[in-house]
């Protein structure tokens, strides 16, 4: 039983800090880990978190939540939902596990640079407690698909994915590096907690999670709500972050912040866009990725920027335009290429999947529609194989994912050309971030310089899916093997 | 039997770049047909009108080697149905 109270205790305890008499604060704060912007100490000493929580009431909270939820997921395993589940329901769960798995293991390693780096002691407490959470995360997310690998061995990929080179992976990695592992601790947090956990982890944990429900996945849907309630809470380091550095250095808060939102949206729209709109059982969809994507990020989100002091990032024009096209463009290319992918996707375009997207996308019978004839018409007759990847397509070397068009006279492609290499871009932003710290990724190769380069052999398809680890248990298929084609 | 080499093909009316594999002693036509191969018939509607090929914004002679229209590896040709 404690023997002070709380308010006693509770603000010297989250800020315990010293001024260093054994080596100079410049040595234990390097800029290079710290705070690139060189605040003064005391600038930092103003950093507060609204919500506030001690290690003792942590470990309670915690404990409680632990316990409710290996509760439901002992519960719900008796049923086997997994096993009787929708295919297309298992290609949700499956992508998400590859993805979020062990990138919470990463956003555990950015914790633990901040609760080392970060230049505010409060902030270090904060972030300590930020670096349990994500733990958290990366094991109950290991350990819930677990249960299934024996079931089913793409489940197996929610751990190898990111020991891979399989095409999504070398798109997330680089991401996940740039945002979270690369920068100091004043720029992962406002990479990682302001712009990627509070703008967009929504989507996914708290809007998936709302149509996990719908279609009776209890314990997909617990998990990801308490993953999300953690989030809330170390989430708010980033907006303490932006209100001590825009008093002090405002560009360099609005250029992580434009980097970020830009670099984030794009694998979004890979793991929700394409899981909300095709993969997901009409009856079961809440709202399109779209409806989420106004709601979470182009309204809220953009209302907390400007609150916060923020000006919208400058192509915020090219963003309204992408949320209308790009994960079309995805789940198109990916459901192409699905013998690359660790899940089997859903084609999601049978004639009421179609009405339910002209609804929601007025443009995509124009856009989308007429590709998806061509393809519907091939699976309908059995010619599987113009359904199929006929060779790679090249992929941008910033995002990392297919560069594509939703329009029949695109502009050029982007092209930087630098020390006797060409760097292809899928959009404006993409080429911007490229050039504003070319030294940053210049020395990497994407999926396609690898290709043209001759690391990857034989140099087929075959040879593709060797290099990205997809051995043919795991190869995707269509997830209802073309009856979508048949009943039309 | 000219040099293998590979550039990136954007099929007016498909939403993506492929990458192609040509020879620089291919005729532009059937740089046009190898890079329609990854398009036509699988997203795009086959037209019975000829193939054009755009190269850094001027139409490339369909009779004219890939070599004597300049074409270098790994850059952008625009293919598409003549009258668009």
């Amino acid at each position: 039983m404690p023997e002070l109270k709380r308010e006693d205790w509770f603000d010297l305890g989250r800020r315990l800090d010293w001024t260093p008499r054994y080596a100079p604060r410049e040595k234990l704060f390097p800029d290079f880990a710290s705070d690139g912007s060189n605040l003064p100490a005391e600038a930092w000493e103003k950093w507060d978190e609204p919500y506030k929580v001690s290690f003792r009431e942590y470990v309670d909270t915690q404990r409680q939540k632990d316990e409710g939820l290996y509760g439901v997921k002992t519960a719900v395993g008796r049923t086997r939902y997994v096993e009787g589940a929708d295919p297309r329901w298992r290609g949700i769960i499956k992508e998400h596990y590859g993805v979020a798995s062990v990138a919470e293991y990463f956003a555990g390693l950015s914790e633990a640079k901040l609760a080392r780096f970060a230049p505010s002691a409060a902030w270090r407490s904060v972030a300590t407690l930020g670096m349990l959470d994500e733990i958290r995360h990366g094991q109950l997310q290991l350990f819930f698909p677990h249960s299934y690998v024996k079931l089913d061995e793409q489940f197996d990929w929610a751990h190898k994915m990111y020991h891979t080179n399989e095409w999504g992976t070398i798109a997330a990695r680089s991401l996940f590096s740039d945002l979270f592992l690369a920068g100091t601790a004043v720029d992962a947090a406002i990479a990682e907690t302001f712009v990627f956990e509070t703008a967009f982890t929504n989507l996914q944990f708290l809007g998936m999670a709302s149509d996990a429900l719908k279609a009776g996945d209890v314990e997909f849907s617990s998990l990801l709500q308490s993953i999300q309630t953690d989030e809330a809470r170390h989430s708010q380091q980033g907006a303490a972050v932006i209100e001590v550095l825009l008093r002090h250095d405002r560009d360099h808060a609005q250029y992580i912040v434009d980097k970020s939102v830009w670099r984030t949206w794009k694998v979004f729209a890979l793991l929700t866009g394409m899981g909300m709109d095709y993969y997901m059982p009409l009856e079961h969809r809440v709202h399109s990725f779209k409806e989420f994507m106004e709601e979470l990020v182009l309204d809220q989100f953009s209302t907390y920027m400007l609150d916060s002091g923020l000006d919208l990032p400058w192509y915020w024009d090219q963003l309204l335009d992408e949320v209308d096209n790009f994960h079309h463009s995805m789940h198109l290319g990916s459901w192409t290429y699905r013998p690359t992918l660790w899940w089997d996707p859903a084609a999601g375009v049978s004639p009421e999947e179609r009405q339910w997207l002209a609804a929601k996308y007025p443009k995509w019978e124009q856009t989308w529609g007429r590709k998806w004839d061509v393809i519907t018409e091939n699976a309908r007759v059995g010619r599987e194989d113009l359904t199929l990847p006929s060779t790679l397509p090249v992929t941008c070397n910033m995002c990392h994912l297919p560069i594509t068009v939703w329009t029949d006279h695109p502009a050029p492609l982007r092209v930087v050309r630098a020390d006797g290499r060409a760097y292809r871009f899928c959009s404006d932003p993409c080429q911007w971030i490229f050039e504003q710290e070319p030294e940053k990724y210049e020395g990497h190769l994407s999926l396609i310089d690898r290709f043209v380069a001759g690391v990857i052999q034989p140099p087929d398809l075959n040879g593709a899916l060797a290099y990205m680890g997809i051995t043919p248990e795991v190869a995707g298929k269509d997830a209802l093997d073309y009856a979508w084609a048949r009943a039309q | 039997m000219g040099t293998p080499m590979p550039v990136i093909a954007q099929f007016r009316g498909d939403f993506l770049y492929s990458l192609v594999l040509i020879e620089d002693s291919d005729t532009i036509a059937e740089v046009a047909e190898k890079s329609a191969a990854h398009s036509v018939g699988r997203r795009v509607r086959r037209r019975a009108r000829p193939l054009r090929v755009e190269y850094h914004g001027r139409v490339l002679d369909p009779g004219k080697s890939a070599a004597e229209e300049g074409v270098a590896p790994m850059e952008e040709l625009v293919v598409y149905y003549e009258g668009g």
